[in-house]
């Protein structure tokens, strides 16, 4: 039964995703090993994804679709205990640019592979990035910009959390339209990635290392 | 001088009376025959290097120019958004002293007033929801619903003055109550007008009539600068008009990026029919700045087409088929598409050579340049792709090197325009003269 939602969900099929789940919840499925095939689902998308096959319409999509798995089967997850996580991940745009949608990928993306991502949101002050990393003890932080003018205000998040005394606590990777590695030995970031799922690739290195 | 009329022409007699009136314009007097030989040497270049039948003198440029005279000259971008005299002037200085063949005037900027008494909500700009010094950015808003496709398909004037305007320009709001202005047929639905006595539409009109005359001023000042930049600077414009790909009309414009991924799913068959309805509107609206303007060169911002951004099916299924309609629809007005495909178009190179040869402009940002001229080279002219990493935060020895081996890869046989890969913002002056000089020290045939 799992495994028909695991394809379900791999091969974007909506409606038939959403059925399965309202049928499953009906026969009293274990909440949790909807949410594990619907992850595995996931895993299969960003496979996909990292070989061309899928695109990020795909991956926003797939993003859709287990948002409306996730409101189906949080009630009854909720008397479940909390999942353990593979690290935590301090996300944002950085200031000065308002752009989302790279950034919600990475950030759905880190979450549906085990990471506790705490989301800044957009135009993000260097000083929250600062107070956020201090408040969850993360190990990564994720910044990202769509514009050139995050060049600079990467560089100046970098400079700050060097300056709050926490650099060597985390490891930080930008991504974003125009960064490459030029702009990333500029920014003094750690890595830079050119999608959600290379961001997922480098948290993954990182933790194991 | 043939007089057959417009509609009877060839495709190729229209593009040549349109070079010709770009190469001549009417209206401009030059400051001398020296400006006005430079002007015309300027241009044909450009002609050449599209037209792919000689190789041109040299490389052509393309001024690397987005809010870069701002911050070359020290001035906020919010200054200069909401002081057309400030835009102007920072604009023209730039094109004096990083002169290039194709030269950029402040478009979007010295509109700040005119946004904020409209209230336009598709946007945030320095000044308005963003920092002074940064450009101006989407803000994706859904300004048509789901359930109006069929209007948009029905009747897209409606759409737009009825929704999808009132939902874009907060001030305008009050829109969204007029009746359907195609029901007026005959004396007795003379009383639906009441609706314009409304309060909140006489107020709504009374703010659109001030928005129009910050406009028009800014506007006038704008051809102003045209005039000295053609017939005191000897440079052309970089567009003559503008048009978008249909389905980023849907995406930018009317949907919003997430609700248009999302659509590509569940609405596949209404994309299709509204691309379809969408593509005519863009060829007139391309065709109607070229008529006006005398510069054939219609530029096109590509984005949702590019590599990653959907599969190789959705791409020759939802995005190439309005696209290639509406380039072929300008180039058989004579326009010169001139399109600028941002972030990577590598898969969808191939389609490139679908396009009447020697008709096009593509400008690319993170192509692969070299495989560019490989596999289109010989049908389009291509142009590009300094990077902005490169030219915001790297040396001018950088620059020259990489402007040296990009012209080494595209110029051979002509067919190459030497730009950035993006507009630039936060440039350095070293970084932009070495691209620009770049050019006449290895762009010579």
């Amino acid at each position: 039964m799992a495994d028909t939602l695991v394809e379900l969900i791999a091969e974007l099929k909506e409606k038939e995703v959403l059925d399965f789940v309202d049928k499953a919840i009906e026969q009293n499925v274990d909440p949790m090993e909807i949410l594990n095939g619907a992850r595995e689902g996931m895993q299969i998308i960003g496979d996909k994804f990292a070989e061309g096959t899928y695109f990020l319409p795909d991956l926003i999509y797939s993003g859709e679709i287990l948002k409306s798995v996730v409101n189906k089967i949080e009630p009854l997850l909720k008397q479940q205990g909390p999942v353990v996580s593979k690290g935590k991940v301090v996300l944002g745009t950085v200031a000065g640019d308002i752009h989302n949608i790279g950034k919600d990928i990475v950030g759905f993306m880190l979450d549906v592979n085990g990471y506790e991502v705490h989301d800044l949101g957009v135009d993000v002050s260097v000083q929250d990035f600062v107070k956020k990393i201090r408040e969850t003890d993360a190990s990564i932080v994720a910044l990202s910009g769509f514009l050139t003018l995050a060049f600079d205000a990467m560089k100046a998040t970098v400079d700050a959390i060097a300056d709050a005394g926490l650099r060597e606590q985390v490891k930080i990777m930008v991504g974003g339209g125009q960064i490459d590695e030029q702009v990333r030995q500029h920014t003094g970031a750690d890595a830079f990635g050119r999608d959600a799922i290379e961001a997922v690739k480098l948290a993954d290195d990182w933790i194991a290392a | 001088m043939t007089t057959t009329p417009w509609e009877e022409k060839s495709v190729e007699e229209r593009r040549q009376i349109r070079f010709e009136k770009w190469l001549n314009p009417e209206s401009i007097s030059f400051a001398s025959e020296s400006v006005r030989s430079e002007y015309q040497q300027r241009v044909q270049r450009v002609i050449d290097a599209i037209e792919l039948k000689k190789t041109p003198d040299r490389v052509p440029t393309l001024s690397p120019a987005g809010l870069l005279p701002c911050f070359l000259y020290d001035r906020s971008c919010r200054d200069a958004m909401y002081d057309i005299d400030l835009a102007i002037e920072l604009w023209e200085r730039f094109a004096r002293e990083y002169p290039a063949d194709l030269t950029k005037i402040p478009g979007t900027m010295g509109i700040g007033n005119a946004l904020e008494i409209l209230d336009y909500g598709l946007y945030k700009w320095p000044g308005f929801g963003l920092p002074d010094n940064v450009g101006f950015q989407a803000t994706e808003l859904e300004t048509m619903k789901v359930e109006d496709y069929r209007i948009l398909v029905e009747d897209p004037t409606d759409m737009w003055l009825r929704r999808q305007i009132p939902r874009s320009f907060g001030a305008l709001e009050a829109l969204s109550g007029l009746p359907s202005l195609t029901h007026l047929v005959e004396i007795p639905q003379v009383r639906m007008l009441a609706a314009f006595g409304r309060p909140e539409v006489a107020g709504a009109l009374k703010k659109l009539i001030r928005a129009g005359e910050e406009l028009l001023e800014s506007n006038r000042k704008l051809g102003v600068l045209t005039q000295k930049l053609i017939g005191e600077v000897g440079t052309t414009l970089s567009a003559g008009g503008g048009a978008k790909a249909p389905f980023d009309v849907l995406a930018d414009t009317l949907r919003g990026t997430n609700q248009m991924m999302f659509d590509m799913y569940r609405h596949k068959e209404k994309i299709e029919e509204a691309v379809d309805r969408i593509t005519p509107l863009q060829i007139n609206a391309g065709v109607s700045g070229v008529n006006a303007s005398g510069n054939p060169l219609v530029f096109i911002p590509l984005h949702k087409g590019a590599d990653g951004f959907m599969s190789d099916e959705q791409f020759s299924q939802l995005y190439w088929p309005s696209l290639k309609d509406l380039i072929d629809g300008l180039v058989a007005e004579g326009c010169v598409p001139f399109l600028f495909a941002e972030g990577g178009y590598n898969s969808r190179l191939d389609y490139l050579n679908e396009l009447a040869n020697g008709t096009t402009l593509w400008l690319f940002d993170q192509t692969d340049m070299a495989e560019a001229k490989q596999k289109v080279g010989k049908n389009v002219c291509i142009a590009g792709n300094v990077p902005s990493g490169l030219m915001i935060t790297g040396s001018a020895d950088q620059v020259d090197d990489y402007c040296r081996k990009l012209i080494d890869e595209c110029a051979p046989g002509g067919g190459y325009i030497l730009a950035a890969g993006v507009i630039i913002d936060e440039g350095k002056a070293d970084t932009t003269r070495s691209m620009m000089d770049a050019a006449m020290k290895y762009g010579n045939y």
